[in-house]
């Protein structure tokens, strides 16, 4: 009861609001909190609300999955090649600094409109903090375990297999959460603004047609799915990147 | 006869534009144990570590006529690998898994370690012991070893003087960096194969060629 009374909490209060708002504005522009559940059920048994979700959420995945390939090769790279990272680091800097709103721009001039927007968008989005917490995590293995291994002339496959993987590991581990974090806004801002599927696609439709009832209900599944990632998958995680011997170092992020 | 496993030669190193060595050279011979003993910062891990060529010196020349081995003075062991993966980590590649846990677990024996204990759920004294055992399980004949008995109990230090006794009867060159040579002197098969090297303070000087 305790684990869930700050959800029960938090549920009342945003319900409150809703009610608030109604009664402010009238339920043509802020539908009550039943109307919005209500909506929400018919998207449920309507079968569209799994739909899109498996569209956002694959489009979210494959993203990042791209990002972790990409960010891993290459942060491992940087990290293994003396004075690269700090050559690099501005190109980084640049680079998390861009809002996903310039990369689904772009993206939508040189390719268009549909799935690659959302793909491109989270890539560009989570790719720069796994590039460089992986190299990070390259950095900051013990170069005492690194000169023994040379000593000794460990086998490179043996070191990078049984020192530099699981040394990394633990930062890698910290960055991938906060690029789960992200990554589905990512998609869903970029399927609202260059998509005809997924829940960022409803969100603008039903904005389109100023169907505020509709609206609420995809915006409710956001929120109910940031939660759930939040959660389930994001702070376990970041609890077992600690539980490795790591500060969290995402939290700076 | 003196056959020498090492020598050095006009060594001369600086960190941060602090001078930690300033002239060292040295020739050690198989069957021979040489104690560098000082106060701490004396420059002696140093010393070691150039010997071992894990650290490159600013002048001067280190020749190994056998491969070093090296006992790290913080140990530098695997902390998500247990001991006995640790001790398999340095095994050459040609040697079969079984010959590989062989040795481990002699030496894992021998100092009283078990195979599946992770170094962070050692003691001081443990971890020194199984960084002194992947050390010896090298089967290198060029033993450079800093600090050995840091905190090991007399027991352990016992044991650890007759291994080293052992290797140096067997021809193995050994030089250690130490505060405490009174458990090697103890062991009366020692007496006739210590020098000691006394070095006053850094900037570290040795000539005993």
């Amino acid at each position: 009861m305790s684990t869930l009374l700050p959800y029960l909490v938090s549920g009342l209060a945003l319900a409150g609001l809703a009610a608030f708002a109604n009664l402010m504005l009238g339920p043509e522009l802020a539908p009550s909190p039943l109307a919005t559940l209500s909506a929400f059920a018919e998207l449920g048994r309507s079968g569209e609300l799994f739909r899109e979700l498996a569209i956002t959420l694959g489009r979210g995945a494959l993203g990042i999955f791209l990002a972790n390939i990409a960010g891993f090769s290459l942060g491992m790279a940087a990290g293994l090649i003396p004075g690269a990272l700090r050559l690099l680091s501005p190109l980084v800097a640049a680079f998390q600094a861009c809002p996903p709103i310039l990369w689904i721009s772009l993206v939508m001039v040189w390719a268009g409109t549909g799935s690659v927007v959302p793909v491109a968008a989270v890539f560009a989005a989570t790719f720069p903090f796994v590039f460089s917490t992986t190299a990070q995590g390259v950095l900051g293995l013990d170069r005492r375990i690194l000169a023994m291994s040379r000593l000794y002339a460990v086998p490179k496959s043996r070191i990078f297999r049984l020192v530099v993987l699981p040394g990394v590991f633990p930062y890698w581990l910290a960055g991938f959460s906060t690029v789960l974090a992200a990554g589905w806004k990512a998609a869903a801002v970029a399927e609202f603004l260059g998509s005809h599927q997924g829940i960022g696609a409803r969100i603008f439709w039903n904005y389109h047609k100023l169907n505020m009832e509709q609206l609420n209900a995809w915006a409710l599944v956001l929120i109910l799915l940031g939660v759930a990632l939040e959660c389930g998958v994001v702070v376990p995680l970041r609890r077992k990147a600690a539980q490795a011997g790591l500060k969290d170092v995402s939290s700076g992020a | 006869m003196f056959l020498p496993v090492l020598e050095i030669s006009g060594i001369a190193k600086s960190y941060a534009g602090r001078q930690i060595v300033a002239s060292a050279s040295l020739v050690a011979a198989r069957g021979e144990v040489v104690c560098l003993t000082g106060p701490s910062g004396a420059g002696k891990t140093t010393m070691l570590e150039i010997m071992a060529g894990v650290v490159s010196p600013d002048k001067g020349t280190v020749r190994h006529i056998t491969p070093p081995a090296l006992m790290f003075q913080d140990d530098a062991l695997i902390p998500w690998l247990p001991a006995e993966a640790n001790i398999a980590y340095i095994q050459p590649p040609r040697l079969s898994s079984s010959a590989v846990a062989g040795i481990a677990a002699r030496w894992l024996g021998r100092f009283g370690l078990e195979r599946h204990v992770l170094p962070a759920a050692m003691s001081g004294g443990m971890r020194r012991r199984l960084s002194l055992a992947r050390t010896l399980a090298s089967g290198r004949e060029l033993l450079l070893l800093d600090e050995p008995f840091a905190f090991l109990d007399d027991a352990w230090q016992k044991i650890i003087a007759e291994e080293l006794a052992l290797r140096a009867a067997a021809g193995s060159g050994i030089i250690i960096a130490t505060h405490a040579v009174a458990p090697l002197c103890r062991i009366s098969a020692l007496q006739e194969r210590i020098r000691h090297i006394a070095v006053a303070g850094a900037p570290l000087v040795i000539e005993a060629t």
